[in-house]
């Protein structure tokens, strides 16, 4: 006969890993009147609502069925992947290796799913994108952090933890680098650096993981190769999203690389495919070069932001508050000086109205106390002044005080 | 310095899990495609003439025009849409806090994180046989110990159920969920009575095991009223899964799960990708607003009850007498016993040779059962190929018993 009901809880049932796994962060919004310089919006001016109605009249009109009813992530907008992917040096990228997915944040998260058992060595940049390490953490991954210079990650620093790990026969799981410009640091990693990064994953049979969410985002300059352009042995999965290019609310990315790594990972994307409707009508709007016309606009209005910014900046921040001018992407990276401890200048923002990402918050071994992350693209141009105008002020403030 | 490291030395990177996915040899089905010539009874596909196409495209415009940043930006999965839920459950005596409810993109998504936030490696879990191949497949793969329980035309046989569960608690093993479809069930279409579901409920409290009361069919009902859902008879011990995909169109990905705040914040975790995002979110709400779902839910039971009446008249003069099925009062499927000699290996080369597909009995059992019995889908087709199609599948039966 059966026990005692009394006994019987709920919590009893859960998997191992659903006991282990914390609560997760709630999303805290921001006091009214504040001039928001934290987050990685996207610029709400640029988003391409007449097309994307038009896209969906027009794929609604061609296939009704292939677009509402159960069917597969549309192959069209995989040939687009793959095609942009061709178009950028990549000649390894076919249907094979491509998954789309809902957001990368999804990507990242299922990767250490198929990579990574507690206990695992990953390496990070510090600072970086802190969303991606956390779903490592709740793998289990131990995480080792390589410091980002104005170029990039520091690959001698690199290349000594590998030598290190080895020689303490620790083998990482993977590397994950933003080499084009960087969340949070805006940094661009030159082309030997980049070469010689994908040589040490080869050398040392450990994956990199290129987020490269912000690499349509350039402003000035030549387009580098991306790493996975320069792998020749399939140690780099790229990842790419619709989010900074289309819009983050239609949760859309892809992610091109080794086919071992791309059919574990679409197993592991438990739902399937990534819904016959979205997948059309991003296919629809990007199609025939529309994508690659809006990217231009967008990159017109984010070049402009960026240097209302930088305007701003060199007016209203103390001239020893150190930064590098990003090329592309969505942030500048402020240092502070001894004085001016982020925690200190974030509370003053707030009395002021304004508010940015502590430097904190993009390491996963406690640096970055006196640096701050300023996002230039959800804003408008005043409000960049104002804001920029606003931290300054709260920065002169925490030194009178 | 070039190393001789080639991705044939990746190996050794994976995790355990994928090992273990890897050692559990994968289900194969291979049925033509639909084409003129071949008419496909397999799926329950939705049926494509009813899909809202002026009302998706005027509430793109519309949530465009006036909800712009929130609806493309980063943002959270509308709280209009899990709002709208709560008020379609309330209506069926389900209460619901934000916290007891969830979106999802399909409810394949609920189903395959289940087993992730529920079960670890050996554990034992109870689900219907026959039942939904997608979800058995999943749990399947995850290496869980699954328990059968039959499928009669009233239902699970709770008799069967008891025993199972009784037998598994003198061995000391407490079973992690029970996966039933109680209203218009996948594949047999069987509705599970009011005595019966008040019985489920009792013996999941009794046992404390967690019912998952797949409902992806509770709203497609032709005539009669249909029972209480399980959630409303007793919450503590059920997980809800609801879907859109049968009543607004599969293609937009859109699923809601509701039960214990427990649970539900369990597999949020655990939904690899965050929110539902706003734009499908607002997308779906918009379209659903102001009872538009509940007329458009209305046309498609009246088309859907029209469909299933030609299969089950086109049955009744095509195939031989001993052949037995069921009669739905809701869903999509017309189930099918057939008798000894008619076994799914010889009929179905034949039929597809005749031009007709359908879903093989062995392919909703975890269990290997099932190779005298077929599912029919009335969903897809138009009533002209379905009366068609079930013509085509009968005379394959003559055939066969001829030759």
């Amino acid at each position: 006969m059966s026990s005692d009901a009394g006994q019987l809880t709920l919590d009893a049932l859960f998997s191992t890993r659903a006991k282990l796994a914390g609560d997760g962060a709630e999303w805290a919004p921001e006091p009214d009147g504040t001039i928001s310089l934290a987050y990685g919006f996207a610029d709400p001016e640029h988003f391409p609502v007449k097309e994307l109605v038009e896209a969906t009249a027009e794929i609604l009109a061609e296939d009704v069925n292939g677009a509402l009813n159960y069917g597969p992530t549309y192959p069209g907008l995989v040939k687009l992947v793959v095609d942009r992917m061709h178009a950028r040096g990549v000649a390894q990228a076919s249907p094979a290796n491509v998954l789309i997915s809902y957001g990368s944040s999804q990507i990242l998260a299922l990767l250490p799913q198929i990579l990574v058992d507690p206990g695992d060595t990953v390496i990070v940049e510090g600072p970086c994108f802190m969303g991606a390490v956390r779903s490592f953490q709740e793998a289990g991954a131990k995480i080792e952090t390589v410091t980002v210079r104005e170029d990039g990650m520091d690959i001698d620093a690199l290349e000594a933890m590998l030598a290190d790990l080895k020689s303490r026969g620790i083998h990482p799981k993977f590397i994950y680098t933003t080499p084009t410009f960087q969340n949070p640091t805006g940094t661009l990693m030159p082309l030997a650096n980049r070469k010689r990064l994908v040589a040490l994953a080869a050398q040392y049979g450990v994956l990199i993981v290129e987020d490269d969410a912000y690499g349509d985002l350039r402003f000035e300059g030549e387009a580098l190769p991306q790493l996975i352009a320069l792998d020749t042995q399939g140690w780099v999965i790229n990842v790419g999203t619709f989010s900074k290019i289309l819009a983050p609310g239609v949760r859309m990315a892809w992610t091109c690389g080794p086919e071992a790594i791309i059919k574990r990972l679409r197993k592991f994307k438990v739902e399937g495919s990534s819904g016959p409707f979205l997948t059309r009508l991003v296919e629809r709007f990007a199609s025939d070069g529309k994508l690659e016309a809006h990217i231009g606009e967008l990159n017109i209005n984010y070049r402009h932001k960026r240097d209302v910014m930088v305007a701003a900046i060199t007016e209203h921040f103390p001239a020893d508050v150190h930064y590098v001018v990003p090329t592309g992407g969505f942030f500048i990276y402020c240092y502070l000086p001894a004085d001016l401890p982020a925690p200190k200048v974030i509370a003053a923002g707030r009395t002021h109205g304004v508010s940015c990402l502590p430097g904190l918050g993009c390491y996963a071994n406690g640096q970055g106390v006196h640096e701050i992350r300023l996002a230039f693209s959800y804003q408008s141009v005043d409000n960049i002044t104002e804001g920029i105008r606003r931290l300054g002020a709260a920065m002169k403030s925490v030194r009178a005080s | 310095m070039i190393s001789s490291s080639t991705p044939a030395d990746m190996q050794h990177l994976f995790s355990k899990i994928v090992q273990h996915d890897e050692s559990i040899p994968p289900m194969h089905l291979d049925l033509p495609n639909e084409t003129d010539d071949t008419i496909s009874l397999a799926y329950g596909d939705a049926d494509p003439t009813l899909f809202p196409v002026q009302s998706l495209i005027t509430a793109v415009d519309t949530m465009l025009t006036g909800n712009l940043d929130i609806s493309l930006n980063y943002a959270p999965a509308y709280a209009g849409l899990v709002a709208l839920v709560q008020e379609r459950m309330a209506r069926q005596n389900v209460p619901l806090t934000r916290h007891e409810v969830m979106l999802a993109n399909g409810s394949s998504q609920i189903l395959s994180l289940l087993p992730q936030i529920m079960c670890d490696a050996g554990d034992v879990i109870i689900v219907e046989g026959p039942s939904f191949l997608g979800a058995v497949e999943t749990f399947f793969n995850c290496g869980l110990t699954i328990e059968t329980v039959p499928v009669r035309d009233d239902g699970m046989d709770l008799d069967i159920l008891e025993s199972t569960l009784a037998r598994l608690a003198a061995q000391g093993i407490r079973a992690k969920f029970i996966y039933t479809i109680p209203t218009f069930q996948n594949p047999t279409g069987s509705l599970m009575p009011l005595a019966n579901r008040q019985r489920l409920v009792a013996l999941a409290a009794q046992y404390g095991v967690l019912i998952v009361e797949d409902d992806a069919y509770g709203d497609l009902h032709f005539e009669n009223p249909i029972p209480p859902k399980l959630i409303a008879l007793d919450p503590t011990w059920v997980l809800y899964v609801g879907t859109f995909s049968k009543i607004l169109a599969p293609g937009v990905r859109m699923a809601w799960a509701c039960g214990p705040s427990e649970v539900i914040k369990r597999i949020n975790r655990f939904k690899t990708e965050g929110s539902n995002g706003p734009f499908m979110t607002r997308l779906v709400a918009q379209v659903a607003a102001d009872g538009w779902l509940d007329q458009h839910i209305a046309v498609l039971n009246a088309n859907y009850a029209q469909k299933c009446q030609a299969m089950l008249e086109t049955i009744a003069q095509s195939f031989p007498s001993d052949v037995r099925y069921n009669r739905p009062q809701g869903g999509f499927f017309v189930y099918v016993y057939l008798p000894n000699d008619l076994p799914v290996s010889r009929l179905l080369p034949a039929a597809i040779a005749n031009g007709v597909s359908f879903l093989p009995g062995t392919t909703c059992y975890a269990d290997g059962q099932g190779t005298h019995e077929i599912r029919l889908a009335f969903s897809f087709q138009s009533r002209e190929r379905i009366i068609d199609g079930i013509q085509r599948l009968g005379a394959t039966m003559h055939q066969l018993r001829q030759a």
